[in-house]
């Protein structure tokens, strides 16, 4: 046998122990299938810190089980997750967003759609964090998009009691609910910020929080007209299987963009193209069992937008229940739209601003 | 489930109806919203699909239980 020496035998209880407390938070039903970092206190105590206020302070609460989220048990959970505390603000002000009525945070996360937060982070402090908006946009690599995407279900998870088969009823639901979570683009981005098109001051950077239900690819590597790009995108967002009136994001690789920006094309004019385009005739909608009056009248009746055509079903009520901007890397005609959860049980994509402690 | 017992804490009797694959989360909320032993109409599953006449007929074998839940029969 051979001799352990003093070093390796610290080295191994250490790893012992972290593999101890690792299983420790598997037994208690903390995890989202992988390892989680163990919540010391002086991790805790680091990540409180990132927030000035008192870590009792609740900074959400669930609207149908009144259970509350405080800067503590978020904090737990960031730490859990992998955050560092420069993370945390991004993480509380995500929850400060869809603790708003409009987002329905409850019906989101418990409904069989399976929808997941989707938290788009703009403005200057998602550099300063080091997130990504490039290559592999949605992907695995890099550590803020991923700990912050996997906090919001951690948190909604032990703190809010989303728990899978029993208040969380998904009926798939997606590879987003680990992590989901993204940078704006801001290099060769030729639209306002959403931080900025959101009204907040130069310099604020904000978080828009979305229930995305899943992730539909938009290839175009023929296209090189917005008319074109735009075309293929609103073909994804009218399928038959994803149109309904809720919103939509739209993240536009930057060749499309490139396309769009340098034909002149504003943020609006996109919008309303696309909201134009994304539509089901009534006969279609009826062959396929989707039609319902209600929904029709709701986007037809009082208030209905010029551009909602008679005969048809649009995506969405308005050109502004879509969001668009730019993601991604460089090379590839891949942008991609993201449908959302219910519009019928109201479910309104929010976004707040992020404060710097 | 949770309207449900949000009426009943307001004086309002109530009777709330759950489709069977959804009585898991049903008993949940009722638990977290302090009626542990809440009494609810259950139904088959799915009802999203069905046409006027079905709902109506799986309304009309609902009402036993709703008038019971209710005290009324």
């Amino acid at each position: 046998m051979a001799v352990v020496t003093q070093r390796e035998f610290v080295a191994e209880e250490a790893a012992l122990g972290a593999r101890e407390l690792m299983e420790y938070c598997y037994e208690r039903g903390w995890t989202d299938g992988l390892p989680v970092v163990p919540p010391t206190i002086d991790r805790v105590k680091a990540m409180v810190a990132a927030d000035r206020r008192p870590a009792e302070t609740v900074i959400a609460q669930h609207p149908a089980t009144g259970l509350d989220l405080s800067l503590h048990a978020a904090a737990v959970n960031a730490v859990m997750a992998g955050c560092l505390p420069d993370y945390f603000p991004v993480l509380v002000a995500a929850f400060e967003a869809m603790n708003r009525p409009e987002f329905n945070f409850h019906g989101s996360t418990a409904s069989t759609g399976g929808s997941a937060p989707l938290l788009v982070v703009s403005g200057p402090l998602t550099d300063e964090i080091g997130m990504n908006a490039d290559v592999n946009l949605f992907g695995p690599g890099n550590r803020a998009n991923a700990t912050i995407g996997r906090a919001t279900r951690l948190i909604l998870r032990n703190v809010f009691q989303m728990l899978p088969g029993i208040s969380d009823k998904s009926t798939q639901g997606n590879p987003g609910k680990y992590s989901f979570c993204i940078a704006e683009r801001s290099r060769g981005n030729p639209w306002p910020l959403l931080c900025e098109a959101q009204g907040y001051p130069k310099g604020t950077s904000s978080v828009t929080a979305y229930a995305g239900g899943g992730f539909c690819n938009v290839e175009n590597h023929g296209g090189n007209t917005p008319e074109q790009v735009l075309a293929s995108v609103a073909d994804a967002m009218a399928n038959y299987g994803c149109i309904t009136l809720g919103q939509s994001v739209v993240i536009l690789a930057p060749e499309h963009m490139k396309i769009i920006g340098d034909a002149g094309w504003t943020r609006e004019r996109a919008q309303d193209f696309l909201f134009s385009q994304a539509k089901r005739s009534v006969e279609g909608m009826t062959d396929v069992g989707k039609y319902r009056d209600r929904e029709y009248d709701t986007q037809h009746g009082d208030g209905a937008h010029a551009l909602a055509e008679q005969g048809f079903i649009h995506r969405g009520l308005t050109p502004q229940d879509i969001l668009i901007t730019m993601g991604g890397g460089d090379a590839g005609g891949h942008s991609c739209f993201i449908p959302s959860w219910s519009r019928g049980r109201g479910s309104i994509m929010q976004h707040a601003a992020i404060k710097r402690s | 489930m949770a309207d449900g017992t949000i009426f009943e804490r307001k004086g309002i009797q109530t009777a709330a109806i759950v489709t069977h694959t959804f009585t898991r989360p049903g008993d949940a909320m009722a638990r977290v919203q302090g009626f542990s032993d809440y009494q609810y109409v259950l139904m088959t599953h799915p009802i999203s699909s069905l046409d006027a006449q079905q709902v109506r007929e799986r309304a009309e074998q609902a009402l036993p239980q709703v008038l019971s839940i209710l005290g009324l029969r």
